[in-house]
Parts: structure tokens; sequence; C-alpha cells
């Protein structure tokens, strides 16, 4: 195994290299969470809240989308108005960007990626990426219904209490504030919020490691990521485009480096990849030596 | 060779299922349990137990002649509450931090739970305004379901100014824009033992720092002094007053509602309520003057000397 500095650029530039969109995304990811972790200890309200609920630049609201569903389900009640707006936000943004949440901003995915097994790392026996198959819909929409049926019962919103995207800004901004000596910062939450986001660290990093099951966190067990795929990767002006068939040498290295599994190259005969399962990170347009996809909009291609 | 990879595997295996099963038992069973919020009278009030470094030999030789030494219910000699005979008399115990937790102002506890989704935008604006009132609760501190949500935890220190910028930004309104009047957050309890209003003086900080005093507080002045009533109807429960009570560690305190209730209804574990317990203090200062003197002396000598307090100046 790689040293860890190794491991660390390895993640944030991308190998194999050209990693062009991998670079953009780990940069917005480290921007947007150290700007939620020094939001205690600076000025200008540039972002305030976690990413279950934030304000951008004091004004615009967002909210993680499955966090308004489940305080409708817990609360039995009609939302509040400003939740709808901040919904609408989130909405519209995400219609035109499809699940580029997980890939662009989620720090799950810059931490998970730190501990996941990379494909030339040797002994790597991965399940084989696959088309999407019924039990990728069916797991994690019972997992979804019953994350629901819990915060409906409980009367707790139950994923979202625990969530650990929305704990591991929290984590961090709370621990700059035990830092800075902030009244109300403890260690106890930030060591609550440490153990939430180790077990899902660890849970996706022993099936990833023993056995060969990749990001079982984002593609199972997040009701986050599932509902944005779901919504909007279809309806989304933004998609991975396939340029130019017939300069594909079937490497399989597309399918073999996306992180979600999707076998991407099944995807060269047809016009783009459509899976609700993409999260956008360009790993398979960067890794391509021959230069088959890229990012496209529906706008740009007449 | 690939035995004993096999049974290397099989062993990572089954201790990874054992870890995980471990610690899926060992949370499970804290899963949506709270904490009890009922009183624990040792943990809020203390009796007048006089100590002979402190008090002197002579204050307890004088109230034992009066037949004013009784025994608690622990076996230690403790002074008489002078009203109500062989009853030990008590007092609130200080205002420490996180006593009692209330939650930020515009929330309904019978919601507030299922509609906040524990995003922290509260806490961040509290501290951005510079007041430092909230905080978030821990994992475990109140059941695991309660992890994360706002709650106001230590007045003396930091009250709640009623600025609303809690409520301006919670986005599912767990915490309703309300009026400041209209907030509910808990309500005030004074303790006519510590309270200089109570014991033949004039103080009215508490109405000063209050701010819809002419609303919230009543007082009854006579040369007995300012008697001060809180009405708990009006009371936003904002906690202003706690650290303007002259009285280092509050003769005030601000008590979660449902809490409130249950401590009004047999206060300081007297056998009386709170109304008729002040009604009795008023009536002995108009029938018997000896005993109600002596209450007050008793309760200054506490103030005096065991909690230090300032006596409020004119």
């Amino acid at each position: 195994m790689s040293s860890i500095p190794t491991r660390i650029k390895q993640v944030l530039i991308g190998t194999p290299r050209r990693g062009r969109y991998t670079l953009a995304r780990r940069f917005l990811q480290i921007i947007v969470f150290s700007l939620f972790s020094i939001q205690l200890v600076i000025v200008w309200k540039i972002v305030e809240g976690s990413l279950a609920s934030s304000r951008f630049l004091g004004r615009i609201p967002f909210i993680d989308l499955f966090a308004f569903v489940e305080e409708v389900v817990s609360s039995k009640t009609l939302p509040s108005v400003e939740s709808i707006v901040a919904l609408l936000v989130v909405a519209s943004l995400y219609f035109f960007l499809g699940r580029a949440f997980c890939g662009w901003i989620c720090p799950l995915d810059l931490i998970l990626a730190l501990f996941e097994r990379k494909i030339w790392e040797k002994n790597t026996k991965y399940t084989p990426p696959r088309r999407i198959r019924k039990r990728e819909i069916v797991v994690p929409l019972v997992v979804v219904a019953i994350y629901l049926f819990l915060s409906f019962i409980y009367g707790y919103p139950f994923f979202t209490t625990l969530s650990p995207i929305a704990s591991t800004t929290k984590l961090s901004s709370i621990l700059i504030g035990v830092i800075y000596n902030i009244p109300g910062a403890v260690i106890g939450l930030v060591l609550g919020w440490t153990t939430i986001l180790l077990g899902v660290v660890v849970l996706n990093t022993v099936a990833d490691r023993l056995f060969g099951v990749k990001r079982l966190w984002c593609r199972y067990l997040c009701p986050v990521g599932f509902i944005y795929g779901v919504l909007f990767n279809k309806s989304s002006s933004l998609k991975i485009y396939v340029d130019s068939p017939e300069k594909c040498i079937n490497c399989m290295l597309c399918s073999n480096t996306c992180p979600m599994s999707i076998d991407v190259h099944s995807f060269v005969k047809e016009k783009h990849v459509d899976d609700l399962r993409c999260i956008m990170c360009g790993r398979c347009i960067e890794v391509c030596p021959t230069r088959v996809f890229s990012f496209s909009t529906r706008f740009r291609r007449k | 060779m690939g035995d004993s990879r096999r049974s290397r595997r099989e062993f990572i295996k089954t201790s990874i299922a054992l870890v995980v099963g471990a610690s899926i038992a060992s949370i499970l069973p804290r899963l949506g349990t709270e904490s009890d919020t009922s009183i624990d009278s040792s943990l809020y009030y203390e009796d007048f137990v006089p100590d002979p470094e402190i008090d002197g030999e002579e204050f307890i030789l004088y109230y034992e002649a009066l037949g004013l030494i009784v025994e608690n219910r622990d076996g230690e000699k403790c002074l008489a509450n002078p009203l109500l005979g062989d009853k030990c008399i008590r007092y609130f115990r200080p205002y420490t931090p996180n006593k009692y937790l209330v939650l930020p102002p515009g929330a309904d506890p019978e919601t507030f739970y299922s509609k906040c989704i524990r995003c922290g935008l509260c806490y961040y604006a509290c501290i951005r305004a510079g007041y430092n009132a909230i905080r978030l609760k821990s994992i475990g501190e109140d059941g695991l379901f309660r992890a994360g949500t706002p709650v106001v935890y230590n007045q003396l220190e930091y009250p709640c100014t009623l600025c609303m910028e809690c409520t301006k930004v919670c986005p599912t309104d767990a915490l309703e824009e309300v009026e400041e009047k209209d907030v509910r957050m808990g309500i005030a309890l004074i303790d006519p033992d510590l309270c200089w209003g109570w014991n033949s003086d004039y103080c009215i900080s508490c109405a000063k720092a209050c701010p819809f005093a002419s609303e919230v507080f009543e007082f009854s002045y006579s040369e007995w002094g300012t008697h001060p009533y809180v009405r708990p109807d009006k009371c936003t429960g904002c906690g202003l007053c706690i650290p303007a009570c002259p009285v280092v560690g509050s003769a005030i305190h601000v008590l979660p509602r449902q809490v409130y209730s249950e401590s009004i209804s047999d206060f300081k574990e007297l056998g009386l309520e709170y109304r008729d317990y002040l009604e009795l203090i008023r009536r002995v200062e108009d029938e018997d003057p000896g005993a109600a003197v002596l209450r007050v002396s008793i309760n200054i000598h506490y103030l005096l000397e065991r909690r230090r307090a300032k006596p409020p100046e004119d």
C-alpha cells in the first residue's frame, strides 16, 4: 500500500492522470467544507449552517431534500414557506446539475475516497461494474422507506439526526469552535459526530476492501444522493455525453475506475451515460485515453 | 496456504461481524430514550445546615434555645422554617449551567423535536449575533434522537436576549417567528427565601432587567420589602433576570414550563403550593411579626454568610 501522503496526492489529483475534473471536484469540496468549518470564527456571512440546511451569503436558503421529506413525515404537518423556498432553490439547481451534489459538494465523497482501494492496487477483486440492476433500486428504496417509517413512528427526523453528511460539516465547525473556545462548542458533540462518521467510513471501507463492493454507503445506504439521482439524473442538463464512439478501444478503464461501479463502457453505443447512480464526477472522461466522453449540456448540443 | 488465507479471511469477517453486532447492541437500547426531567430534590434544593465554623457556635446555641433546630431526612441538624414549624428551611441551590435546559424562542415543545432537522443554523446565528445563548445537545445527553437540537443552557452567563435571530434563520419553523412578547421558553420562579425583596429589602433588579417588566412583574410594597410576583402567563423565560439578581447564584431560576408546573405544585417539597407559600409569608407578616422577623433574619444570615450576596443599593 502506498504511504499516506502519496494516497492523499492520488485522491486529490486523481490517477490515472489527466485528473482535471477530480482536481476541480476536490477543490470545490475542500472549499465548501472549509467554508462550513470556519463559519464560527469569521465575520462574513458566506455559508452558514450545515449540509442539512444552510444559507448562502446570509440570504439564499438551501435545504437537503431528504431532510425536507423527513421533516414533513415526522412532524405530520405542512412544510413551512421558507423550507419550500429552500427546496425550490435546491431542486432548480439540481434539475440542471443532476446528482452533482454527491460528486462535487458532499464531504463524504472526499473522505471515503481516501480509504478506498484504487484500481492499480494489487489483488483488486471488485464485483464487476454493471448497468443498474434491480437490487440497486430496490435496496435503497427499502432503506429510504425504513428511514421514513422510523421517522414517522418515532416523530423524529431519523436519518437527518444521525446523517454523517450534515454531521461532518457540523463536526469540523464545532471542532474549530472548541479550538477557539467558543461557548456552546463542546468536545462531546465532536466525539458524537466523529463516531457516526467513523462508523460510515469503517462500514464502507470494510465492504470495499474485504468484499469488493464499491461505495456501499453511496450506492445502498445514503438516501440523499439516491433521491437526487432518481429525481434529477434523467432530467438534468449536465450529462456525460459520448462524443466519438468510434474512437473507443475497449480498454474498460472507464468502467473500472467509476467509483459508483457503473459499466460506463456499455453506454458507448448510446448518446449519453444514463444511470441514476452517476454522480457527475467525470472520472470516466479523464481516464479515457482516446477521449470518448465529455461533459456537455443539452443546450450546447443543438 | 490457501486454507490459511481463507481462515484468516473468515477470522476477519467474524471479528468484524462481532464488532458491528456489539456496537449495534450497545446503541439500540439508547434509541429514543429521553432523560427524566422530574425534580430530584437534592440536586435543586439544599437545607440550611448550620456550620459552627462559618456561622459560629452562638448562632447554633441561639436557635437551639428558640427550638428552631430540627433534623432533616438525612439526620442532619438543620434550621427549621419558622413559618412551618418542624420543616427545614430550604433554598434553591446556586444556578449552574445545564441544570434547566430550555428550548430557544419560538419552539413548541410538543412539535419541536419532530420539526427540527438538526441543521444547527440557530446555533451559528446565535454565535454570530454575539449572545452565545444556544448550544447543541450532544449524542446520548437526552436520547440519541435529540442529538444536535438547540438548547438554551446557561442563562446566568449567556441569557437569551430575544433578538429572534434564530427564529429568522430556522428553515422548518421549528422555531416559529413570533413576537418577542409571545415567546414562551420557560417561566421564572423566585425563591422567596433567597430574594431580597421577600426579606425586608427594597430590590427590583429582576424587573429592571426584564424586557416586559410592567407586564411580567407585580410588586407588593410594604415595610416588609418589595415582594415580587411573576405572572406565569406573561413571562417569556428569556432569563435576563438571572444575571441581574444580586443574590450570588440567583434567587430566580427559569424553569421549562413542564418542570415549572411540577415544581410549584409542591414548592421546595414543603407540602405547599408556591402561591400558598407566598400567601403564608404575607399572612405571617401581618399577623405574627415575630415569626416573620425570625424568618427574615435566618434568610439574611444565610444570604450574607453562605451565599456572600451583596445587599441591594437603593
